[in-house]
């Protein structure tokens, strides 16, 4: 056993080193072909911040969150409904999955903004209109890409609910809960903790695909971008900019999920791992010794 | 209380109770021993619901163990604790011993939090009221299930081999409980492999094999003059230690 003034010293591990070092230089050659290549940068800059594109950047957030938050909501409802002894419930479940995960997200996209074309108009007893009137290009992507998220929403959030352990559900519902206020209140909230880095997946693939509005005339980041490079030329550059936008987005995103997630795990993990560059740094620091002359393995 | 009376029950082709008669009267404490797959722990969940019974009638305080709104019934006069403690593990102790009360009774929650602090001593447990389930050991989370289940003011207890997933320091603090609560009167049904406890504390022992009571007696008859040639071979099984 190790006495309490042995220093435990990690090895160095040369090789790594080494094809860090070829790895970083390659990515240096490849930076710099970019820096001198036929890149406009200049044209980068001008319109990073131009008012056209971060309206596009706002409509894009737009649909975006309010179609997650959509899909999530259908989501828990058809899981729960998915998940019910009850056939008929089960079963309009499961027809909704098949509907709206068999088509392209595109076809429904057309769907939804044709709509007019099956119903004329709009009729709720208090209110009537014209569906051309009602169904914007905003109503249509929302409709279009929250009923298709809620589809992939309802099989996420399934299968969180089916990873948590059968005996909490049994433990509630001996307490006296029914099954409703049991997955709301014990199941759901721990399923979260599974769900969440799909949710998370999910809204950032959605930020891509809410591009596809363009095509019923939402005007959104990347369309935007598309219209200026029609008139001036500029595409590579546009599309930089377009690129750096959405990376921005996910970044901060990503940032946000951590948070979440932390939030769900509270009370069933010991500790939080720690951040990559606190463990950087923290690896760096080491001193380190030669391999022990048994041999590692690394 | 408890009164089973032709039990059957099979999932698919394997029968796992046959023919199954039992009573429970109030204030008893009955034990069910017996080798694993006799159905023992089949036998205590289609008590509150948690198994459906292929034939023969059970009724629980008079209530009848059929359709979702008797069983819904019955679970609100019985308490069940399970071997894995089943606590919910994203809220703290006292949150555990709350939430029922408040969501499924409707207490406040000042009352219901006064009387978990009062369950909570009464296992032993006043001070980890903020702990999260994960920080406890073992025999904590189960005591901290007795008091969840206690706090629903139940009629019956019903534990599912309360102790069989515990490291055996920390097997005699549960039973201290259980003991505690059949001196106050509660009528519990316990499946369990701890002797001592039975002979400690039961009224009637039940054993069971393949699916079968074998043997029904008082504790003292049981131990002292087993009537069945199978209960002899278990015990010599289980008393080898």
């Amino acid at each position: 056993m190790a006495e309490p003034s042995d220093r435990v010293i990690p090895l160095r591990h040369y090789g790594r080193w080494v094809s860090g070092a070829l790895v970083l230089l390659v990515l240096a050659l490849v930076a710099r072909a970019f820096a001198l290549g036929q890149i406009d940068w200049p044209v980068v800059g001008q319109f990073f911040f131009s008012p056209v594109l971060v309206k596009g950047l706002g409509n894009t957030l737009l649909i975006t969150v309010l179609a997650i938050l959509m899909g999530l909501a259908l989501g828990i409802v058809f899981a729960v409904m998915r998940l019910s002894r009850n056939p008929v419930t089960n079963a309009v479940a499961g027809a909704y999955i098949w509907l709206f995960r068999g088509t392209p997200v595109y076809l429904q996209l057309l769907i939804w903004f044709n709509l007019a074309l099956v119903f004329p108009t709009v009729n709720l007893f208090f209110w009537k209109a014209r569906m051309v009137d009602v169904m914007t290009p905003l109503l249509a992507a929302l409709l279009g890409l929250g009923f298709n998220e809620g589809a992939y929403m309802t099989e996420i959030v399934r299968g969180g609910v089916l990873s948590v352990d059968r005996g909490q559900m049994e433990a509630a519902s001996t307490l006296g809960m029914t099954r409703l206020m049991a997955m709301r209140r014990i199941v759901l909230p721990q399923a979260m903790r599974v769900i969440t880095p799909s949710i998370g997946n999910e809204f950032i693939g959605l930020l891509k695909t809410s591009s596809m509005a363009s095509t019923i005339a939402f005007t959104e980041l990347l369309q935007r971008a598309q219209n200026i490079y029609f008139v001036n030329a500029k595409v590579i550059e546009l599309l930089i900019v377009a690129a750096g936008w959405y990376l921005i987005v996910v970044t901060l995103f990503t940032l946000v999920q951590n948070r979440v997630e932390a939030r769900f795990a509270r009370g069933q993990s010991h500790e939080p791992p720690p951040g990559y560059w606190h463990q950087l740094g923290r690896n760096l620091a080491r001193k380190r010794g030669p391999a022990a002359a048994a041999g590692s393995s690394r | 209380m408890i009164k089973v009376h032709g039990l059957y029950k099979h999932f698919g082709p394997n029968e796992v109770l046959r023919n199954i008669d039992l009573a429970v009267e109030e204030g008893q404490v009955v034990v069910i021993l017996g080798p694993s797959g006799s159905g023992k722990s089949t036998l205590l969940r289609c008590l509150n619901g948690l198994e459906t019974p292929s034939k023969g009638e059970i009724a629980v305080d008079g209530i009848p163990a059929r359709g979702p709104h008797n069983i819904h019934r019955i679970r609100q006069v019985t308490g069940m604790v399970f071997q894995q403690f089943n606590l919910f593990p994203h809220k703290t102790v006292l949150e555990n011993v709350t939430l029922a009360p408040v969501h499924v009774r409707g207490l406040r929650p000042e009352d219901a939090g006064a009387r978990a602090q009062l369950l909570l001593e009464k296992v032993g447990l006043p001070e980890k009221a903020n702990e999260y389930p994960s920080k406890l050991s073992g025999g904590q989370q189960q005591r901290v299930a007795i008091a969840r289940a206690l706090a629903m003011d139940p009629k019956v207890m019903l534990f599912d081999e309360p102790t069989s997933a515990l490291d055996p320091e920390l097997i005699s603090e549960v039973l201290d409980v259980m003991k505690g609560l059949a001196r106050d009167g509660m009528t519990m049904v316990v499946v369990t492999h701890e002797m001592g406890f039975a002979r400690e504390v039961a009224d009637k022992v039940v054993f069971m094999d393949h699916g079968e009571i074998i043997d029904q007696a008082p504790t003292q008859q049981f131990f002292d003059a087993p009537a069945h040639e199978r209960t002899r071979q278990f015990f010599s099984k289980i008393l080898r230690r």
